[in-house]
């Protein structure tokens, strides 16, 4: 422990240790698989991550070292090495190697650096664990006089300039923006995977940097279940204005509140930190956030993909290219035999349409119609495979009642429950049921959407004429891969392809919208 | 006998295979000479062809224009539809497409997808005049990296009515100008497979192949503020596959550090660091360069007077094998 402990504003030390007894040692070292957790070890017992991550250690020459019953300290890194090898040759259970790790080899405790590690190994290995919220870096006017100055800076669409990131750059200024009663350990690391660099943040509310800050009267209490929501994760995505930001993990509202606006105070300094003298941005929702990276990598990140979803993925998509220099059409015409498996089939469909009847033919066909249809929907986009899922949609339609169909087909549709009332009486339901809704579970998401309503003020000049009923209509699509299940149910059939609206097709690449004139309010699929 | 049965159907499959591959290569031959008699052949009489062989042909002849437009004018424009029944304007697009080539190859050309949601038809005349003429980008491919935003807002904006100052002033609204701004894309798109271009051949000049992601995740750990005792790494990587201490400075490393390849960063096996700044005209704005006492500003100069251009990178490295900055 460093003989004096004052407060300072500067940021955890990687080195910095805290007790094994502590529940978040345990508990993050317990949410890893026995093979990462001993190939993380491994890792540490490294050369090159000794000043970090140094084991406990007796020299054996000394005659008086302390022998313990159940893990004797190792007196060298390469014996822990060995043992800690074979652990990994032979089968056992998770519990012998995190007690091994908390109550011998590394007694002494464990430094931040180490739990960041863990804790990113654990994000590799469960890459849904966290929910990410894409936002888009926007530059900000500069203000020309000091009255503009006051006011609410604007957001400046003209500017040219693509901002950039310097990580350590970021870190300083970050650092910055953080309250002195508020301590932070950052450590970024480079995805295995994709292109993406992910800034672990870990925040103890304690005013130390040293030893204390972890310890009970050094201010932090900390409990385990606190950990998730003082760990925020930042993904900075190659070549590309966007900012992943991972949302709090916490559930229902018990632990909320304090950790809660730790957790706010870091993300209200985000965009600060990556503002420059005369180069200010801010952070611009982009209606989307799911747990799948790829997902994220794909819709905001640096290719051709961000605006050119669904059917559209074809100007896009690498393998569609034609070269202006190649002659052959494009689609040529059919030869005779275009290729193997095309023929056999042909043939067994051939010799098959003898045998059916009329009905299965048409069934056939239609069904290959629909097949069709939703290739040119969803274009290579959306398919169940390509691992680029969102797990939930939330669409919220404003578009007022269509009166013209409901005339036609009131009869048929008993069960649509509607006031059959005068526009007056529609109106005063439409002002109503709103409230009503906000009580409700979903009620965060009529207030992103209210949000956004400020925010965009191109929309606001298109206003549905009042006096017409507007029902107040959700749609939440849940699934592993909502796309690619409503393109199996164009596939089948259940949807009529081409008659389904474009957001269905996830053309715009949002999870949560607002419909009106049967699009998603305010251009979200064009990138601008 | 054993060995022989075994053989016989490996070679059956080996025959198999190859007859597969011929008949392969056979039918992509049978496209090209297709669509090198349509493309050549005009039908005097079109009443003795068949109709089908006369839509092969028009197709054809039609695709054959289309490439030579793309060849000679780099930014074609090609009429699209929006298959969303409920799509602004009936779904009608007005695609743009963006030509890029590079060392005697087509890329990928980029797209700009436009409509038209504004205005109303069968409104007022200036409704009409609205719904007809402006546009808005609609879906693109074009990457982050290119303000396509801030271009569209400056040479498309919306026809959003703007006080003029002065209260008698009929109000006036804001004017698009498609010319201008498919000018400064493509200006930009070229520029920025440029910056790319050079960068690959100053990379290919100081014998810098390899795997390019391996590279750029290399760059990345670089440029972030790593704990300690990566450092010592680091240095023996270089020292690995450099030469040691003796011999002249050694370009280990040439890198892009930002999105728009606008900066580059060039390492030597000495530690001495360069970085350029190239603007988005293609000219060296600036050049630092740190050597083993610090900032070297008389190396800086020289080669910002010998290098003006981002063309001439490539050949200043191929010349002397490292830019010498010490």
């Amino acid at each position: 422990m460093a003989p004096i402990s004052i407060p300072t504003s500067s940021r955890l030390p990687s080195s910095l240790r805290l007790e094994a007894t502590n529940p978040i040692v345990s508990k993050t070292l317990s949410r890893l698989s026995r093979p990462s957790l001993i190939s993380i070890v491994l890792d540490w017992l490294d050369e090159n991550n000794q000043a970090l991550s140094a084991p406990y250690l007796v020299d054996t020459d000394e005659e008086d070292y302390p022998e313990d019953g159940l893990y004797p300290p190792a007196s060298s890194v390469g014996e822990l090495r060995e043992i800690y090898s074979d652990l990994q040759a032979r089968k056992g259970s998770k519990r012998e190697v995190v007690d091994r790790i908390i109550e011998g080899d590394w007694r002494d405790g464990l430094s931040l650096y180490q739990l960041a590690m863990v804790d990113l190994q654990y994000l590799y290995d469960h890459p849904t664990s966290q929910k990410w919220s894409a936002y888009r870096i926007v530059p900000l006017r500069t203000p020309s006089s000091s009255t503009e100055a006051e006011a609410h800076p604007k957001v400046n669409k003209e500017s040219l300039t693509v901002p950039r990131f310097h990580p350590s750059t970021f870190l300083q200024q970050l650092q910055a923006q953080v309250l002195p009663d508020v301590k932070a350990h950052y450590n970024f690391d480079r995805h295995k995977s994709l292109p993406i660099l992910i800034l672990r943040i870990f925040i103890l509310d304690s005013p130390y940097n040293t030893d204390l800050a972890a310890t009970r009267h050094g201010g932090d209490r900390i409990s385990a279940n606190s950990d998730s929501s003082r760990t925020v994760y930042i993904a900075f995505p190659d070549a590309s204005p966007h900012i992943f930001i991972s949302k709090s993990q916490t559930v229902g509202p018990a632990a909320s509140g304090e950790s809660k606006s730790l957790r706010s105070l870091i993300v209200e300094g985000i965009p600060k930190a990556l503002s420059r003298p005369r180069e200010r941005y801010t952070l611009k929702s982009t209606s989307l956030s799911t747990r799948n990276l790829t997902e994220l990598i794909h819709r905001r990140g640096s290719g051709r993909t961000n605006a050119a979803g669904g059917g559209w993925s074809v100007y896009a998509d690498p393998k569609k290219k034609v070269s202006p220099l190649n002659t052959v059409l494009p689609t040529p015409p059919a030869s005779e035999g275009d290729d193997g498996v095309g023929t056999g089939a042909k043939e067994v469909e051939f010799s098959r349409k003898r045998a059916v009847s009329p009905a299965t033919e048409r069934e056939e066909r239609a069904a290959k119609r629909a097949k069709r249809v939703a290739q040119a929907r969803f274009g290579d986009t959306a398919k169940v495979d390509d691992g680029k899922g969102v797990e939930r949609v939330d669409i919220v339609i404003e578009d007022p009642f269509r009166m013209e169909t409901r005339r036609e087909t009131a009869p048929d549709h008993g069960n649509l429950t509607f006031p059959r009332s005068s526009d007056g009486e529609g109106s005063d339901g439409e002002r109503d049921r709103p409230r009503e809704s906000r009580a409700g579970r979903r009620s965060n998401v009529q207030e992103i959407l209210n949000q956004e309503r400020d925010e965009d003020d191109i929309d606001q000049e298109v206003e549905v004429p009042e006096g017409r009923w507007r029902p107040n209509v959700r749609l939440t699509f849940h699934g592993t891969h909502v796309f690619a299940g409503i393109r199996q149910l164009v596939e089948q059939g259940v949807i009529d392809g081409e008659r389904m609206p474009g957001w269905m097709t996830g053309e715009e690449g949002v999870t949560i919208g607002a419909v009106r004139h049967g699009r998603i309010r305010g251009h979200k699929g064009s990138g601008i | 006998m054993p060995a022989e049965s075994f053989s016989e159907p490996s070679a059956l499959d080996d025959e198999i295979t190859s007859l597969k591959r011929r008949a392969k290569q056979l039918r992509a031959d049978i496209k090209t000479h297709v669509s090198t008699l349509a493309s050549a052949y005009a039908p005097e009489d079109q009443e003795d062809v068949p109709t089908g062989l006369l839509d092969v042909i028009s197709q054809q002849q039609a695709h054959v224009q289309e490439s030579l437009w793309r060849i000679g004018a780099g930014v074609t424009a090609f009429r699209a539809k929006d298959p969303d029944p409920r799509a602004v304007d009936g779904g009608a697009i007005l695609g743009i497409r963006l030509e890029i080539m590079r060392s005697g190859r087509f890329l990928q050309p980029y797209v700009v997808l436009l409509n038209r949601p504004y205005g109303a038809k069968g409104g007022s005349e200036a409704d009409e005049y609205v719904a007809k003429t402006y546009l808005r980008v609609h879906r693109h491919t074009v990457p982050n990296c290119i303000p396509l935003g801030g271009l569209a807002a400056r040479y498309l904006p919306p026809p959003t009515v703007t006080a003029t100052g002065d209260e008698d002033a009929p109000a006036k609204r804001k004017i698009q100008d498609l010319t201008l701004f498919v000018k400064e894309l493509r200006q930009r798109l070229v520029a920025y497979h440029n910056r790319l271009g050079a960068v690959a051949d100053m990379r290919k000049a100081a014998g810098l192949g390899g795997d390019e992601k391996k590279r750029k995740r290399k760059r990345n750990e670089d440029t972030t503020t790593r704990e300690p005792p990566q450092e010592p790494s680091e240095e023996d990587e270089s020292q690995e596959d450099g030469i040691n201490d003796s011999g002249p400075p050694r370009i280990v490393e040439i890198s892009l550090a930002d999105a728009e390849a606008q900066q580059i960063k060039i390492d030597w096996n000495n530690g001495d660091v360069c970085r350029l700044v190239i603007d988005t005209g293609g000219k060296v704005e600036k050049c630092v360069m740190y050597g083993a006492q610090g900032r070297d500003m008389p190396a800086a100069r020289e080669f910002l007077q010998r290098i003006t251009r981002v063309e001439g990178l490539p050949e200043s490295i191929r010349r002397k094998r490292g830019l010498e900055p010490a």
